[in-house]
Formats: C-alpha cells, structure tokens, sequence
C-alpha cells in the first residue's frame, strides 16, 4: 500500500477517486488468492468487480461531468463548490431556491450516474411527481 | 497464514487465564470491515468445544476504549432483554491480541442481506421481522441512560453533530449544505434522550428462521434521539433491492405501530422522514450516503425553504 495520502476529493465526484478502486480491486483479488473460503472469495470477487465497474463509469464520464459542473457552478455565480457551500449554508440562495435546488439536483443524478445508476433511474420517477405537485403550488 | 498463526496465539493467551487448558481451533476471519476485523473460532477445553467470535479494531487503529465500551454495552443490552451477542471476556490496549478486542459466544443465523432478502427457509422470519425489529429497538431505548454515563457519546444536537462530522472531511458538498439547512427548518419537536443503536440495520441483524438471533455491531451506540434509528432502518441504501420500506421487508406503518406497541413512543411518519434525511457519513466519506441525498432531493424541490 502506498503511503502518499490523497487529497479526499475527486471532483467533480466523491471519493473513492478511481485509482483507489482499481487498488482496492487489486488488493481484495490478492487477499483472494489466499483464501480458503470459497464464500468468502465470492463476496470479494463481487466486491471487486462493483468497484471497477464504478470506476470505469467515471472514468468514461469524468471529462464530461467536469464541464458540466463548471457551467452549473457559472450559473449559480460561484467559482467552486466551496464557494457555493459557503453561500447556501449561510442562506444565499434562499432567494433562489428553486435554481439552486435544479441544479444541485443535476450534480445529484451525474454523481448518481457513475456511483449508483440503479439510484439515479429510481430517483427520476418521485423527481417528476415532487416537479409537478411543486409547479401546481 | 502468519495472520492467523499470529491471533491463534493471542486467543490461547487471553482465553487461558479464564477458561484453563484450551485450545483454539477452526480460526478463520469472518470479514474485514472499515475500522476492525471478526473472527471466528472454536476454544475447546475437557467440558467440550465453544463455538466464540472475536472482534478487534484494525491494524493501525489507535486504541480508543470503544471496544471496551462496547461490551459494557452488550451487556447492559442483554440484561435489559434485546438480543444482543453474550460477551465472554473482552480487553483494551495492546495486549496479546495488540488491540482493543471483545470476545461473545457465537450464534446461528444469517447476516448477509440478500439471503436474508430472499432465501425460502427465512420467508417465516421476513414475516415476523418487522415487529421484531421494533421490539428489539424498543427494548434498547427503554435501557437506562444513566447507566451508560460517560460511556456513550451523547448527541444533544443531531444536526450539529453530523454537520461537523461533514465540515471534519474538508471536502464541499454543497447538496449537503442544503440538506443542513432543510433539516433546520423542518426539525420535529424533540422526543428525549435514548440509548440508540447507531447502526440497526440489515448487515447488522443476524436472523435465522425463528426470526432475530442476534442485534450485533454495536460500535456506533450513543446516547440520542430514538427516532434516529427508526430512520435509518427505513434508509434507502439499506433495503438491498428489497421493495419494503423498511429493511426491504415491510411497511413504515407495521414498524412504528409494532415499536409503540412495544413500550415504544408514538412516532409519525412524517417525523420518521426527517430521521431518514438526517445525514449518515459512515465511513468517513459522503459516498454511503447517497440514500440521504437522494431522499432529500426526491422529498422536493419545492419544499426546501
């Protein structure tokens, strides 16, 4: 194991970065080889392939996903995310809530898209309903 | 492998003292979580064989007392009726085992979900489980606070708490942000202090086909809101695929209904969400609490003011 720490972020996604997830597939399929117990060996070889799964989903999208949240971050007027924290916890968008929640709805269902996408697609159906009942109010 | 070799020897020094001329035998580990590891293994003495578990923090952990704690814990729990492992003989600090460690007998039953989800021969314990989770939670949150003085962690104010486990990782997540403050602005009134789980859920439930066995994993009990656990068995990233609401299994309704009539309090449905929404950062990222912001954000856009 390396001893170099990584920065906890891995914008615009959250850690695990995908060099860590690659590590740790590697490090559980060494662990494997080891092993005697076969349920064990395939709770590691499932633990293994879900982590570089996640990591090949952001790194085909991370570019993407990169630009995208610099264009959400211009349009609320924040140059990164710990502006745009700052700003929301101390009450700068209760004014704007509904663009702040829009977008941070879309960097929730990107993040979703690389971490979870069984999440994402179950999260779409109560979104439309919560859009609908919020227009009729 | 040298691990192995390394604990059995452990194990003989520690259980001598208690148990005489033992030996340790069919020593393999169980898993190998975040912050600590679990084994399993036979002591074997003349009046026969006793099929134990031994937990320890992991390799390069700092000894900290919680394991000690916990045990204290486990037995105040089982005194006061929930199901919780029996502790055999438990240590702090770098003795033969090098770490903070806590031995309990062993018990039959499955703690892997999707088993627990789907597999035939528990369909009769999926039946019972919703009321026995309530029962289980009611009996822990009828345990006496003053007992556990000093022991516990106490949670005066949940959003403070997490907020500054959040802030502690120095890595913005705006969503969070405005989780923070929906939860301010919507707080229920305050309920009481309770002895609480801190992580009642599938993966921490051993079940056989009577039904609950065992409420294992008890490393982040402390002293707060009882709804709080009501919550996170309810909490999306627990269900593994299951379409009940609670644990995958059953209704919010059977639970808060079985849990009042357990001794429980009487909670509502929308007071339960709150608790759902309250942020988990288990594991010292965000990335396990995607159910919380997915949750948050599916509450509505429009009703976060």
């Amino acid at each position: 194991m390396s001893n170099v720490r990584r920065a906890r972020t891995n914008w615009p996604h959250d850690a695990p970065p995908a060099t860590d997830l690659i590590e740790a597939a590697r490090d559980h399929l060494s662990a494997e080889a080891g092993s005697s117990d076969a349920g064990r060996a395939r709770w590691m070889a499932r633990v293994s392939a879900n982590a570089l799964t996640v990591a090949l989903r952001e790194l085909e999208s991370k570019d993407t996903d990169a630009r995208q949240h610099a264009l959400r971050l211009g349009r609320l007027g924040v140059a990164d995310d710990a502006e745009l924290a700052e700003v929301v916890r101390s009450g700068g968008f209760d004014g704007r809530h509904r663009q702040l929640a829009h977008e941070l709805w879309e960097v929730t269902l990107a993040k979703l898209r690389v971490a979870n996408p069984g999440y994402r697609d179950e999260a779409l159906e109560p979104h439309r309903d919560s859009v609908s009942k919020g227009n009729q109010t | 492998m040298s691990a192995n070799i390394e604990v059995e020897r452990g194990l003989h020094k520690v259980l001598g003292p208690v148990m005489g001329d033992v030996e340790v035998t069919n020593l393999h580990q169980l898993s190998a979580g975040a912050s600590r590891e679990t084994w399993s293994f036979d002591a074997v003495t003349g009046q026969g064989s006793e099929p134990l578990i031994m937990q320890r923090a992991r390799a390069g952990a700092a000894p900290t007392g919680v394991r000690s704690a916990e045990a204290a814990i486990l037995r105040l729990a089982r005194d006061g009726g929930v199901a919780a492992p029996e502790v055999v003989l438990d240590g702090v600090g770098a003795g033969p085992l090098e770490r903070d460690f806590t031995i309990v007998r062993r018990i039959d039953g499955e703690s892997i979900p999707r088993r627990i989800l789907r597999e035939p021969r528990l369909e009769s314990a999926r039946n019972t489980f919703v009321a026995q989770c309530a029962r289980e939670l009611a009996a822990i949150h009828a345990l006496d606070v003053s007992s556990v003085d000093g022991l516990l962690t106490r949670v005066d104010d949940p959003i403070e708490y997490q907020r500054n486990v959040y802030e502690s990782f120095d890595d913005p997540h705006p969503v969070f942000d405005l989780v923070f403050r929906w939860l301010a602005s919507n707080r229920p009134p305050a309920a009481g202090s309770s002895v609480v789980h801190g992580d009642f859920r599938l993966g921490n439930l051993l079940v056989a086909e009577s039904g609950i066995a065992a409420v294992l994993d008890w490393e982040l009990c402390h002293v707060g809101d009882p709804r709080s656990d009501l919550g996170w068995l309810c909490a999306r990233a627990w269900r593994f695929g299951g379409a009940g609401e609670v644990a995958g299994i059953g209704s919010k309704t059977e639970l808060l209904e079985s849990y009042e009539a357990a001794g429980g309090r009487r909670v509502n449905v929308d007071d339960l969400r709150w608790w759902e929404v309250w942020p988990r950062f288990v594991g010292g990222t965000p990335v396990s609490c995607w159910s919380t912001i997915f949750v948050a954000v599916a509450l509505g856009r429009s009703r976060w003011r």
